[in-house]
């Protein structure tokens, strides 16, 4: 077990400053992702540290300490998302609004307003996407964590976190693909 | 050269693009790649698509948020805590369960039972519960027993276990389902018991 895991599970509340400086942005950005609204994010992410506090004694050390509250944060986001019914974006609105968009920065991508809309439109895929490929594209995307460590935070095997995260990408490619097509 | 029988997987690709393809896969890629537009033209769309994903910024909280962040996590962990306790009658209700749950709604309701009662819910034979609990033997249940049952469940309960408790109850939430068919006056009765044993414990 890492020092800060053994000060956190023996109630060192030093300890458990410095778990929550150390993620609590990481946690809250991952919460956004997965339920992709920022009031539920925040009071989200204070829930995780929360569970955190109040588990801290039995951490046993199985796992290193980000991966056991990543765990916990995917649990609280997908069980808020199945118990508080977050909507989400049907896969008719993100198709409709790609038909109403044809060519969307086709002729010049870079262009600002044609981006902004793309950009735009991939929020809404993202808000599409399945909740665990949505988890697992957060965490491999934009906090870079190794596949082994999202299987564990996922509660899954490696095998099916990349499968996740393949599914995830191909679906964003297909729709920006889309926006792009003449 | 594109040849479609021989293009690659999308998932190699995809993980050719994120940088996680096998090194000892890495050079056939590569060289595949060299040689066909196919391919290139899908690594080339994943690109786009991650690129445009890259830009999908995340809000920042006020810096209250922030500042305020740790105090407000231990204000609420205090909070849920004494909730928890002062939700300890269904915590009991839900220890185990299925049949423990069943077996102190029994025991309960057969605490509150004279000799003369008429029949019920939880006035049947109660004696297989009760044997197993191990707290058969005599000709009926005494308050004190079930007192004792109730105390030693919960005054072993650690802020962990509630927590998992609590964690249960938000999941499956139809623990009361258990008790359904209790009267309005056996509710009543189960929930007084519970209170006292409560005062008792604290």
């Amino acid at each position: 077990m890492s020092e800060l895991g053994k000060r956190l599970a023996d109630g060192d509340e030093g300890a458990f400053t410095e778990v929550v400086d150390q993620y609590s942005r990481k946690v809250y950005a991952l919460c956004y992702r997965i339920v992709r609204d920022e009031e539920e994010a925040r009071d989200l992410a204070q829930e995780v540290f929360v569970r955190v506090y109040t588990r801290r004694r039995s951490f046993g050390g199985r796992s290193e300490v980000y991966t056991w509250i990543y765990r916990i944060a995917v649990n609280t986001c997908l069980s808020a998302l199945k118990r508080r019914r977050i909507p989400t974006v049907s896969i008719e609105d993100v198709e409709g609004a790609l038909a109403a968009k044809p060519a969307a920065g086709a002729d010049c991508p870079e262009d600002g307003e044609a981006l902004e809309a793309r950009v735009a439109l991939v929020s809404k895929a993202l808000e599409h996407l399945p909740p665990k490929q949505r988890s697992v594209f957060a965490m491999r995307f934009y906090d870079r964590r190794a596949f082994s460590e999202i299987a564990a935070a996922m509660g899954t095997s490696t095998g099916a976190a990349k499968a996740n995260f393949h599914f995830a990408v191909e679906r964003l490619r297909r729709l920006v693909g889309e926006v792009d097509r003449p | 050269v594109s040849d479609k029988d021989r293009c690659l997987e999308p998932k190699d690709l995809i993980d050719f693009v994120d940088g996680t393809l096998a090194d000892d896969r890495l050079a056939g890629v590569e060289a595949h790649l060299a040689g066909c537009a196919t391919c290139r033209s899908y690594v080339a769309s994943v690109r786009a698509a991650l690129n445009i994903a890259a830009r999908d910024l995340v809000p920042e909280p006020p810096a209250s948020y922030w500042t305020r962040f740790e105090d407000v996590v231990k204000e609420r962990a205090r909070a849920a805590s004494d909730k928890r306790r002062g939700r300890w009658w269904r915590v009991g209700l839900a220890l185990a369960p299925g049949i423990a749950a069943a077996a102190l709604a029994t025991l309960l309701i057969l605490g509150n039972r004279g000799p003369g009662d008429g029949p019920g819910p939880g006035s049947g034979d109660g004696r297989p519960v009760l044997e197993a609990l191990g707290l058969a033997g005599g000709s009926g249940v005494s308050a004190a027993a079930v007192d004792s049952l109730m105390i030693r469940v919960l005054s072993g309960l650690s802020d962990e276990d509630l927590a998992l408790i609590d964690a249960y109850l938000a999941e499956d939430g139809d623990v009361l389902g258990l008790v359904d068919g209790l009267s309005p006056d056996e509710r009543q009765s189960l929930f007084l018991r519970m209170s006292d044993l409560m005062k008792l414990k604290g």
